[in-house]
This record gives structure tokens, C-alpha cells and sequence, in this order.
């Protein structure tokens, strides 16, 4: 096959814009706002061995999941079981499902002239699958089955036939039918879309030149983060971070001049829900290492071909069966902030100070005291992020797992939630201060507005703050109050299912991110629009930069 | 109408649009019509000088506009910032006031509590402030009172309310739209007086200067400088409404307007003559909450960059610009553009360019194609070929994202290409796309401007009306359709539009039930017919997504009202049609060979005339190319339609 970069050129921008329809058309027709607001859901495109060609996702911790999720069912469905016109299901993350069974994977594989050339997937965030919750997800489960269905990659349509006892299966499965088949049906329109657009490009410019541009593709992304994985010096550097819980994790990075290795053996041993998949820390690792070597690049299977990683069996990176990972998220994030932190702690400047770096994934709901309808509101926050070199960090802004995600606006969750909101602003708290200070997280009170309403939650760096750098100040907490009526406060990380009652107060707190360099050289005129802005109390400037 | 260009004048641009009419038109000529497309708004947004604004907020939401949306685009970036506020946090005010989701006064305003703004304004000299207080566009009282209050102790400082700019809820995007409002009213308003204190005397009795909105309508300048915003994209919309003016007189309902100059590619839509607007926009990362008309930019043009990435060809989104330019405008320029790959290929004429006033020189074009050709061991032709075949792909993609991304399917429309760079790439564009039929209208350069003359006195209103469609009565629809009318009925009386001139358009915003996306429908029956509308969502739900629900509950999320205004149009004459002098040939490469070719004056080729592909139709402001198996032909208007023959077998 001739080198043909014109060609190339068209069929590799053709991909991302697939990827992108499908994701377009899965987020328009879901139902679930935790898909179509947070954007909960992801699609590929990705090559006959389930490496990923081009990826469409608002959320960037869902890139590298549908490759691990198509190898899964590779290792099942042998590839002469796998039939023109299969769709195939799997939230199992024992069987390629990869994250918690929330996520629904759901892959067709392509074929022209008989041949496979491609598989089309996709996953979203289902809000009820069921299991000893609503919601499904139990900061209290410690086996799988407590979480709801497992689907452990079967068939979903055999040769474009419906494998209708598996729809009824899941459609009983769930608190939320509705939902559940409008959001079901949404991802199968999107590999309809995938699948027709793909064959339109094979059609156009050959079944040959199609796998060559998609081969080049990825070598493009390798050759792209090797260049920049080149100006980190070769070595084995180790690193340990003690959590809010007071377990300590530990990673150890080998780099060569071709490999990043990331040997994570010797972490604890799995636990509860909050666990990761062996795919799930991949990714969290996948992730960490893309925003470091090539941000900007495309985000394909290519790009982590140096990647390396090693886990044990049994421990909350790698967790094995009946282990419930419910949590996963909380997991799977701390260990992309460990990693990005390990790189700031031995190589100063290719990484900003910390940020608050939780989903701080936040449910409330219950009867809406005006309609008696049943609310649910499903929200990530946004929180601080660290400052570096030159700049202040940015403010109440989504984690790294998000992406092109939007916050509710008070006006919509006051209309059609039963909560009034009270205050909707920055978080004063001290912390993160600098010569480039953090981003500053926020501080949001929602009153409740009827009885026997309920909140769930899960918070990390609820105790242990985002790091400062280069003497800058550590950054402040995550966490919920609770005021209740009667004066008591109570504080929260992780909960499931606490009673609010009316009038009660719910203050979601989010971290200020860590600072950069010495206090000391901020500029006055920098911290009298602190002051000005209320990002910093007199006292605080006096105490930290000496003035004020 | 007559083309010319004359350079601008940054400090008032004002004079350059009088110098400009005065070097056009004798001074005793009478203008009948004057309209005017603007970009004075956009360009103080796009280089930050507009005024300074001081913002005022409900007490307890000061941060909402300073933490934003929440769209981290660079989803990879571990450094991304936000898009820059136009207003920041230190001219941020609050006041204690609360209205609450029903409309109902909570907290009270006292506004004597705003004599520390009113102090500040003073000291720090803010040039204009924005207001937006929580749930203003269910009740607008704590807004009205506050301007009436500042109007009293602050004379002569615009003042924008939000509910006022967008009564709908979102306050994040609502502040937003109000600070970008208040943020160029000064700048509009010198604008405008200007023009207005310079040109009416010469325009004919009651006739009104009209400045074009950014949703395809008109307004008089007086309109325009009490709602600065709607000027924003007065510039740009010009083209869309041209083609929905195409859409009607050539009988072709559903278009692709595309407008290529020398560093962007707008795409638009015309569909069932209607141009497709959207209701919500953004400029610069920053909402806006108004009606435009939907136009997807992309960096592509006559001067996108050619360059290398990691052993791979890649086009743009850099452009050369106009200085230095393209390599072959001889400025200064090196690197190679889409306009030295069209003149390496013989398509453009490096003797007769724009109409004779440049020349082109094709040696530096061609050492500008060749040094990206060799490192990929292309011949200067092979990758002159592949830079346009790529720019075509780029500009593909872009139509491909407002058609087959939205379910539409391009191949059910013509393309209409203008602007200096479109009509010499649009029929292989065509080809990507599958499109049978281009045309390209009469002076393609100045398209924009023909189609300004086409437009009617437009204006947006809404109002944000939410509930289950079957639990919602009709009487409360019509009361509040009744309620937009008044209002769209008074404003085009202040516009001098008489009642029979008047139109009202009801549409409302709904989507089933649990679903966060709306679409945007007419309200089908006057007066509403509630069973007709709800199966008209159901209708349109699946023209869009391929598939409804008519057994979901619908709601309803806002009504809206777009009061029209004819205005009378002058007639445009055809194009004179010069004796046609015979045809040049040159050699022009297309896709590899090396193919003789005609080369015609547009202006000596008669109505019904057809001009057989590989052909070349030269005119000042462009250059329309016909390629092997297309067929051109002018029609009625003066325009030239490009038609892809059946290829022989």
C-alpha cells in the first residue's frame, strides 16, 4: 500500500467525525440526564482488533474504554463467532464491561465483502440497573451482586436478529424502565450510524486503503507521544500518597527511551465498592499519560502503544471477582492524580499543582413538594484547579475525568427540582495560596424543601488537600455539611441514602487547588485583587503573604 | 448596486462606510434604500475593546459569571483556561433582592442599597452597566426598579437588563448575554450616530437608515442602538438571507450556502426556503441567548497553509491572510497556500487576477508547493492536487457537520457558493458531497451585500414557559402569544412599519418528557391547536432523530413570537451581457492531467448559454471553475448553475 497522505488525510478526519456523530446522535436521543447533561457516555470507532481508531466522548476518562471493552469480548466470541449483523452487550467489567454496571457497552462489529473491518462501540451511564439501591451505586456493596444486573458480553442481536429474552431481562432489571429503553436505544442508534458511516468511507476508497489509513492513523498518535515522552529522562522513580482513609498507595514509574512503565503491585487489598477493574486503572493510567505527553493529539489506540502497566491481582487497582467496584470513579481518580503528582514531585514543571481531583459525584432527590412527582438531580461538581508558572489556577471547573460537561444552572435545579437554592459561589476558604495561587473551588447551598428527601454522595480528597508546588500552599477539602434544623451540622465524604428534611441545608463544598512557588513573591497588586475579590480574608493575606 | 472596496478606518470606522459611499455615488445622486451589515459589535468582542461595563448581580450570585458554563474543550489539557469574562469579578456588584421560581418576591430590593454602585460608577468610570438578577424573566420588577433608580443618579450610562436582552432562564447564560450587550452599546452607538448624523440627509423623506440583525432580519439604526446585541452578526448574515432570496426565485427550497474568502468558510442552511437558525450562539466561549442564524465557521481559504505533522499533510486552520499572503501575491509570503496549489494547477490566472488589478507570480507559488511536494516525494502538481483535495475534505466535513450530523442529507440540496475563494472550489466540493447543482450567484464577491437588500424588518420575542403540553391550557398559550404580538406589534410601529406590513411567526421550544434537548417547532393553528401541535413535534422529532415517541409526555420549555415587517425592495436588473469575444484555452490540471481549457468572461455568457466542462469563468471578484463532466449555464438574475453530467461508461 503506497503512502498516499492525501487520502489519508481525508479518511483519518472522517473518522473523528463519526465518532462524533455517533456520539452526537446518542446524547440527543437519551433520556438520562446523567448522558445527556454530564455526557456520561462515549463512542469509537475502532480497527478488527478492537484497538481504537477514534474516539467521540465528552468525558476524556472514557476514551480508552471501548477497546478493553470489544477485547473483552474478543476473548469470549472467538473471531469466527462473531456474525455480520451481531450487536453484542457487556456492563460486566468481568466480561469487558471495564468500569461498574452502570455502564452499558454496547459494539457491532463491520464487515464488507465478508470480511470484519472494523468494529462501532459505544457506553453510557444507565441511572438504574438494579441491585440493593436506587441508582445502583452503594458505597456499602462489597460483592458485584449487589449492583445490580450483569450482562457478561452476550449477544444482543445475532445476525441482526433481536435476542429478545435479554432485552426483557434488563428491562425488569431496573427501577427506571423508561429510562433504561430510551437510553438503550439511543446507543444502539449510534452504532447504526457508526456502522453505515464507516461503510460509506470503505465503499468510497476501498477496504485496503481504509485499514492502511487507520493503521497510520495510530502510528501517528505513537510517533507523537514518543516525541514527547523523549524529554523525561530514563529511570525508575517510586511514589506513595497516603489517602483520606489512611491507606497508603504506592506507584513506581520505569522509564526507558521507548517504554513508561507504571508498576502499581503492593497496593491495597480490594475492599468494599470503591475498587477499579485491571482495564479501569489502564485507562486512569492511559489518561494521566496523554495529558502529560500530547494533550492536543488524537486519542487513539496508537498514542499508548509505550504505555505499560502492572498490577496484583486482589488489590483495588486490579480487583477480581465477586468484588463490587460501584466506586470505581473514586479509585480510578486518585490514581490519575498519584501519577500526575509522582510526574510533578520528579520532573518540576511538566505538570500544574494539584486540583481537587474528585468526581465529587453528588445525588439528590426525592418528592418534589409542589407536583409529588419523583426528582432525582445526579451531578458531578466543579472544584479548583493548581496553579503553575505564570498562572493562577483556573476556578470551579470540572475534574480531569470530565470533560464538556455543563453545571445545572440554579434556575433550572429551583424550577423543575424540589430544592431552593441558596448561594451559588466560590469557596473563600484559605488554601492554595502562592506566588501563583490555585483556582478556587466553590461553595453551593441547596435548601431542601420537603420531608424524607434523600442525598448520596462520593468525595475523595476530603482529608488529605491537592498538593502545593514549588512552596506553594497545599490547596483545601472536599466535603459535604448537612445543617440541619435544629443546629446540628454533620460533615460527609461518602454516604448513601442520608434523610434531608425540609429546610434542611446542604453545603457542597469543593476544594481550592494547591499553589505555585513562594507566597512570599506574589505580587501586591495580584493579592489586593485577591482581597478585592474575597479570595483571600485580611487576616489570611496577613498571615500567609505578610500584608493586607 | 455597484462593487467597490475602500480600506478601513480602525479609530471611526463610521468613515470609511461615508468615504466609501462618496467615492460610489456622485453627491446629487438619491439613495433609496440604504442598509447596512455591521461588524463593529463583533470586532470589539473579538479584540476586547469594548466598554467597561459594571455588572450587577442577585446578592449571594456574584460568582455565577466567573465560574461559567463549564465546557473544558481541550478535554486532554491539564492547563486549559477559560474563555476571558468580559466583566471581571472587581466590577462585580450585588444588591440584596430575591424573586423566586413562581415569579414571587422573596426578598425585597431596597434600592437605596445600590448607592455603593452608583459611588463606584463614579469613581472608577464604567462606561456602561449590565444587570441580571435570579428568575428576572419571570418577573422583571427588582430589574426595572434598578435602572430606574441608576437612570436617575447616573444621566447618559446605557443600561442593559437581562430579562430586557433574554427573558429566559439560564443565569449563567443570561448574565453573559446582558454583560455582552452592555459590553459594546457604546461602541454600536457612536457607530450608528454617526452614520445616522451623516447619511440621512441623504436619504429621500422618512426613509429610514436600516442596519442588518443577527437573525436575517432588518431594523432602523435607531432600533439597533437600543439593542446593541442583535447587530453582533449583522455582517456574516448577509450571504444566508441572499440564498433564502435564491431558495424563492429559482424555485430550489433547500440549499447549502457556503461564503469562502481568504482565511474562513461559513456554511449555512437554507431548508424548505427558510434559512436554519438556532436559538442560542456563542462568541468568543461566551453564551449568548438570541435567534441567529446558524452559521458554522471554520478556518479554510484561499490563503490556509499547507504544512507537515509527523509525516502526514495537514491544511490549515493557519492562514497567510492578506500580509503577507499567499507566496504568489509576492508580499513576503513562503509558505504554500490554497491559492498557489490553484495557480500551480493553471486555475487561477496570475495575468488577469481580481479583475486585473494583481498579478500573480507563479514561480514563487510553484518553489512554495514544491518544498512541502518533496518531502513527501510528491511532483509540485501531485501535491497542489492533494493541498485542494484536502481543503475540500476540510470543507466537506464542515457542511457534513450542520447536514448528515443533524440527519440531513446534503445530496437532497444545491450549493450555492460565493465570497472570492468559493465558486473556483465549489464543484468539487459538490463532488464530495454527492451534490448534483451549483450555483454560483451574480458577483459572488459582494453576495452578502446582495442579499441585505433582500431582508425584512425582523425581531425576536420570547418569553420562557414551561409545563406538560397536556396539562397546559390553551387560553394561557394564546394569552401569552397575545402578549409577544403587542410587544412585536408596537416595536414595528416605532420601525414606521404600517399594520398590513406586519407578519407574526409562532414557534415554541418542546421535547418529551426526561429529555434536556428541545426543538424548536411552529405552533400549528391560531387560535392553538393543541392535538395538531403535539403531533407536529412527533413529526419533526423523527425527521431529526429517525425515530419519536408518541407515547411520551411533551413539554413545553419556551413560546416564541418573530414579528415581521415587509419592506419595500428595489428591483435589481439583470447583468448586461457583453458581446462575447472568443474563447482563451490554457492548460489546467485536474486530478493529474493536464486538460486544454476555455477560459470566458462571465459577462459575455448569454442567458441559457452552456459552457461545457474543463471550462474556466473569470469575473473581478472571482474565479469559477468548471471541471470535466460538469456543464455551467447562466439563468434568469444573472446567476450561473453548475450541473454534474452523467458520466459516460
Amino acid at each position: 500500500m503506497t503512502h498516499d497522505p492525501v487520502t489519508f488525510d481525508i479518511i483519518q478526519n472522517a473518522l473523528e467525525a463519526i465518532a462524533d456523530e455517533m456520539f452526537v446522535a446518542q446524547r440527543k436521543a437519551s433520556m438520562s440526564a446523567i448522558i445527556y447533561e454530564v455526557l456520561d457516555l462515549s463512542s469509537s470507532i475502532l480497527d478488527p482488533n478492537g484497538d481504537i481508531a477514534a474516539a467521540g466522548a465528552g468525558i476524556p476518562a472514557f476514551i480508552g474504554v471501548l477497546d478493553k471493552a470489544v477485547k473483552g469480548i474478543l476473548r469470549k466470541f472467538p473471531v469466527d463467532g462473531v456474525r455480520p449483523g451481531d450487536v453484542f452487550a457487556s456492563n460486566d467489567p468481568y466480561y469487558g464491561g471495564v468500569t461498574h454496571l452502570n455502564d452499558m457497552v454496547l459494539a457491532a462489529p463491520v464487515f464488507a465483502d465478508g470480511r470484519l473491518v472494523a468494529w462501532v462501540a459505544d457506553i453510557a451511564h444507565w441511572n438504574d440497573v438494579g441491585g440493593n439501591v436506587p441508582g445502583s451505586m452503594s458505597s456499602e456493596a462489597t460483592e458485584i451482586f449487589q449492583e445490580g444486573v450483569r450482562i457478561p458480553a452476550v449477544k444482543l442481536f445475532a445476525e441482526g436478529v433481536p435476542n429478545q429474552a435479554v432485552f426483557d431481562i434488563l428491562y425488569v432489571n431496573t427501577r427506571l424502565p423508561d429510562f433504561l429503553k430510551g437510553d438503550l436505544w439511543a446507543g444502539i442508534a449510534g452504532l447504526r450510524i457508526g456502522e453505515r458511516r464507516v461503510l460509506e468511507l470503505i465503499e468510497k476508497y476501498g477496504t485496503d486503503t481504509y485499514l492502511a489509513a487507520v493503521a497510520d492513523y495510530m502510528d501517528l498518535g505513537e510517533r507523537r507521544v514518543r516525541a514527547a515522552l523523549r524529554r523525561l529522562p530514563p529511570g525508575t522513580y517510586d511514589f506513595s500518597e497516603e489517602q483520606d482513609n489512611g491507606a497508603v498507595h504506592r506507584l513506581r514509574l520505569v522509564i526507558t527511551p521507548d517504554k513508561f512503565i507504571v508498576d502499581l503491585r503492593g497496593n491495597p487489598r480490594q475492599a468494599g465498592s470503591n475498587n477499579s477493574s485491571r482495564e479501569g486503572t489502564e485507562i486512569a493510567l492511559q489518561l494521566a499519560f496523554k495529558n502529560f505527553t500530547d494533550p492536543e493529539g488524537p486519542g487513539n489506540g496508537g498514542c499508548f502503544r509505550p504505555l505499560e502497566v502492572i498490577t496484583e491481582p486482589g488489590t483495588i487497582f486490579h480487583v477480581v471477582e465477586p468484588g463490587a467496584l460501584g466506586y470505581y470513579s473514586e479509585v480510578e481518580i486518585r490514581l490519575f492524580d498519584m501519577t500526575l503528582r509522582a510526574l510533578a514531585h520528579h520532573f518540576p514543571g511538566v505538570v500544574p499543582a494539584g486540583n481537587f481531583a474528585s468526581i465529587c459525584g453528588t445525588v439528590m432527590g426525592g418528592k418534589h413538594p409542589d407536583t409529588g412527582r419523583h426528582y432525582t438531580i445526579v451531578e458531578p461538581q466543579v472544584g479548583g484547579w493548581g496553579a503553575w508558572d505564570g498562572n493562577d489556577g483556573p476556578s470551579g471547573q470540572f475534574s480531569g475525568f470530565h470533560g464538556e460537561t455543563f453545571n445545572c444552572p440554579a434556575e433550572i435545579a429551583e424550577a423543575r427540582y424540589g430544592m431552593f437554592v441558596d448561594q451559588v459561589a466560590l469557596n473563600s476558604e484559605p488554601g492554595g495560596e502562592g506566588q501563583w495561587r490555585g483556582g478556587k473551588g466553590i461553595e453551593v447551598h441547596y435548601r431542601v424543601r420537603g420531608d424524607n428527601n434523600f442525598l448520596s454522595l462520593g468525595y475523595t480528597r476530603s482529608r488529605m488537600p491537592p498538593w502545593g508546588v514549588a512552596g506553594g500552599n497545599d490547596g483545601s477539602l472536599n466535603y459535604v455539611e448537612l445543617r440541619r434544623t435544629d443546629g446540628r451540622v454533620e460533615r460527609y465524604a461518602f454516604a448513601t441514602n442520608v434523610v434531608v428534611n425540609t429546610g434542611d441545608v446542604i453545603r457542597i463544598v469543593t476544594a481550592n487547588g494547591g499553589g505555585y512557588g513562594n507566597p512570599a513573591d506574589r505580587h501586591a497588586a495580584d493579592i489586593a485583587r485577591d482581597l478585592r475579590n474575597d479570595y483571600v480574608s485580611p487576616a489570611r493575606a496577613r498571615e500567609v503573604y505578610g500584608i493586607g | 448596486m455597484c462593487g467597490r472596496q475602500v480600506l478601513s478606518t480602525p479609530a471611526n470606522p463610521a468613515l470609511a462606510v461615508i468615504e466609501g459611499i462618496s467615492a460610489s455615488l456622485p453627491p446629487d445622486a438619491r439613495i433609496d434604500f440604504f442598509i447596512h451589515g455591521t461588524t463593529v459589535g463583533l470586532n470589539a468582542v473579538l479584540t476586547r475593546r469594548g466598554a467597561r461595563v459594571a455588572l450587577l448581580t442577585t446578592e449571594n450570585y456574584r460568582d455565577v459569571y466567573t465560574i461559567q458554563g463549564n465546557d473544558r474543550r481541550e478535554i486532554f489539557s491539564i492547563r486549559w483556561r477559560k474563555p476571558k469574562p468580559l466583566v471581571a469579578l472587581a466590577d462585580t456588584f450585588t444588591v440584596r433582592e430575591r424573586i423566586n421560581a413562581r415569579g414571587e418576591i422573596e426578598t425585597p430590593l431596597d434600592t437605596r442599597e445600590l448607592d455603593p454602585l452608583i459611588a463606584a460608577v463614579k469613581a472608577n468610570g464604567y462606561q456602561a452597566i449590565a444587570i441580571c438578577f435570579l428568575f428576572s424573566f419571570k418577573n422583571g420588577a427588582h430589574e426595572l426598579a434598578a435602572e430606574a433608580y441608576l437612570k436617575q443618579h447616573l444621566p447618559g450610562i446605557p443600561i442593559t437588563l437581562s430579562h430586557r436582552v433574554s427573558p429566559e432562564w439560564r443565569e449563567y447564560a443570561r448574565t453573559s448575554t446582558a454583560a455582552m450587550d452592555a459590553y459594546v452599546a457604546p461602541v454600536v452607538r457612536n457607530y450608528l450616530n454617526t452614520l445616522v448624523d451623516r447619511l440621512s440627509d441623504r436619504l429621500p423623506g422618512g426613509s429610514e437608515l436600516h442596519i442588518m440583525e443577527s437573525n436575517g432580519g432588518a431594523m432602523t439604526a435607531k432600533a439597533a442602538s437600543e439593542t446593541p446585541l442583535q447587530t453582533l452578526l449583522s455582517g456574516p448574515v448577509g450571504g444566508a438571507i441572499g440564498g433564502e432570496t435564491l431558495a424563492r426565485t429559482l424555485g430550489r427550497s433547500n440549499l447549502i450556502c457556503v461564503d469562502m474568502g481568504g482565511t474562513s468558510f461559513d456554511a449555512s442552511l437554507i431548508v424548505d426556503s427558510q434559512p436554519s437558525s438556532s436559538n442560542e450562539a456563542e462568541l468568543e466561549g461566551l453564551p449568548i441567548q438570541m435567534s441567529i442564524i446558524d452559521i458554522n465557521v471554520i478556518g479554510a481559504g484561499g490563503g490556509s497553509i499547507a504544512w507537515e505533522e509527523a509525516n502526514a499533510v495537514r491544511v490549515g486552520p493557519k492562514s497567510a491572510g492578506s500580509v503577507p499572503g499567499p507566496a504568489c501575491y509576492g508580499r513576503g509570503g513562503t509558505e504554500p497556500t490554497v491559492s498557489d496549489a490553484n495557480l500551480v494547477l493553471g486555475r487561477l490566472d496570475g495575468a488577469n487576477f481580481a479583475g486585473g488589478t494583481m498579478t500573480l507570480d507563479y514561480d514563487k507559488a510553484r518553489a512554495a508547493v514544491r518544498s512541502i511536494g518533496d518531502r513527501f516525494g510528491l511532483t509540485v502538481q501531485a501535491m497542489a492536487q492533494g493541498i485542494v483535495d484536502i481543503i475540500n475534505a476540510k470543507m466537506a466535513d464542515a457542511i457534513r457537520t450542520i447536514t448528515v450530523r443533524r440527519g440531513i442529507d446534503p445530496r437532497d440540496f444545491a450549493l450555492v457558493a460565493y465570497g472570492g475563494a468559493g465558486p473556483a472550489q465549489a464543484a468539487a466540493l459538490a463532488d464530495q458531497l454527492d451534490i448534483d447543482e451549483v450555483i454560483i450567484p451574480v458577483l459572488p464577491g459582494a453576495f452578502s451585500a446582495w442579499g441585505m437588500l433582500q431582508t425584512d424588518v425582523r425581531h425576536d420575542f420570547k418569553t420562557t414557559f414551561y409545563g406538560f403540553w397536556d396539562q397546559t391550557s390553551p387560553d394561557d398559550v394564546a394569552a401569552e402569544f397575545d402578549r409577544l404580538e403587542a410587544e412585536g406589534r408596537a416595536y414595528l410601529a416605532r420601525e414606521g412599519l404600517e399594520a398590513d406590513a406586519m407578519s407574526f411567526e409562532r414557534h415554541g421550544d418542546f421535547r418529551y418528557q426526561g429529555q434536556e434537548y428541545v426543538l424548536t417547532i411552529p405552533i400549528v393553528g391560531n387560535p392553538v391547536d393543541m392535538a395538531a401541535t403535539r403531533a407536529a413535534f412527533d413529526a419533526a422529532y423523527d425527521r431529526q432523530y429517525g425515530h419519536s415517541s408518541p407515547d411520551s409526555r411533551l413539554e413545553v420549555a419556551t413560546l416564541r413570537v418573530a414579528a415581521i415587517g415587509r419592506l419595500p425592495r428595489p428591483g435589481i436588473p439583470d447583468p448586461e451581457i457583453r458581446p462575447r469575444r472568443p474563447d482563451r484555452m490554457r492548460k489546467v490540471y485536474f486530478d493529474g492531467a493536464e486538460l486544454d481549457t476555455a477560459i470566458l468572461e462571465r459577462d459575455q455568457i448569454g442567458l441559457a448559454d452552456t459552457v461545457e466542462g474543463p471550462a474556466i469563468i473569470e469575473e473581478p471578484t472571482a474565479t469559477t471553475l468548471v471541471p470535466p463532466n460538469w456543464r455551467g449555464r447562466i439563468i434568469s438574475g444573472g446567476h450561473l448553475t453548475l450541473t454534474r453530467q452523467p458520466v459516460e461508461a
